[in-house]
């Protein structure tokens, strides 16, 4: 079994959607070249394109951060995303986790999709398909405006 | 039909009963709403005069799919669920493994509408 190696990387970026690409594919090299599989690589670039999307569409500052840590201790992946954003989204976003946070993955990904669909207003598909896709964990702190979002991503596939 | 985006393309062509699609590149887009919801409006109604009984979607060149993406698809699926039974057309979608990311993301669409999706 080829070892994991510890890694971490801290970007700072201004809030544009062309940004997100470009992260998301240093994000699968930087997990290929830290030893995780293909398929794990590829599920924490769908994590942190979902993350960084919404640090895109929802901050109301030139800041967004993102730190990605490779932990080979506890088997997993930790992405954390800031940004500031509006109270109203802030509210919004809480919301949005508690429920994704309340059902099994699979139960809550299939009610979302449902309920996105029904109303083409609505996004925010990317908790609840993070969740479904990769059995993470997720952590919020809100500061006043300023948003935190902790993913933990277990690294060993079932 | 064509849908030719920055970073995807979406080509349709349809046969007597089946409408085939091809999907090449990185869904990505931020505004689903003015790119990717019209076209599979334009593909449904045309797949309802035409009488289709399947959409083989082929999805082996897609890069990448995010959720803005995964929405339009929806969408479509379940405008095909709730046309009348005799319109109902299947949608096939045709993955490729190599792209590790398909499995759980194209999977999910089936488990949405088991009487109309089918992953290959």
């Amino acid at each position: 079994m080829t070892e994991i190696l510890s890694s971490y990387v801290k970007i700072s970026y201004s809030p544009r959607w062309a940004y997100v690409q470009n992260i998301r594919d240093f994000v699968k090299n930087f997990c290929m070249n830290s030893q995780l599989s293909d398929s794990i690589s590829d599920k924490i670039m769908i994590v942190a394109s979902e993350l960084l999307e919404n640090a895109v569409k929802y901050s109301c500052r030139e800041d967004v951060s993102f730190r990605m840590e490779i932990v080979p201790q506890t088997r997993s992946v930790n992405i954390s995303v800031s940004n500031y954003s509006e109270e109203k989204n802030t509210g919004i976003l809480k919301q949005e986790l508690d429920q994704v946070n309340s059902l099994p993955p699979q139960e809550a990904y299939l009610k979302n999709l449902a309920r996105v669909a029904q109303n083409p207003e609505v996004s925010r598909l990317g908790f609840s398909r993070i969740r479904y896709e990769t059995n993470a964990d997720f952590d919020l702190s809100i500061e006043k405006d300023f948003v935190t979002i902790v993913c933990k991503i277990p690294i060993d596939e079932a | 039909m064509e849908l030719n985006e920055e970073r995807f393309q979406v080509k349709c062509h349809f046969t007597q009963d089946n409408a085939e699609l091809e999907f090449i590149g990185k869904i990505d887009t931020p505004n689903p709403d003015k790119s990717l919801d019209p076209y599979f409006l334009a593909l449904h109604n045309k797949a309802l005069t035409d009488k289709i009984h399947n959409a083989v979607c082929n999805l082996e060149k897609l890069e990448f799919l995010n959720s803005n993406g995964i929405k339009s698809i929806v969408n479509w699926i379940l405008k095909i669920k709730s046309s009348s039974k005799e319109q109902q057309y299947k949608v096939t979608l045709v993955t490729n493994q190599q792209y590790t990311w398909q499995r759980s993301s194209i999977n999910v669409l089936s488990l949405m509408a088991p009487e109309i999706v089918i992953v290959k």
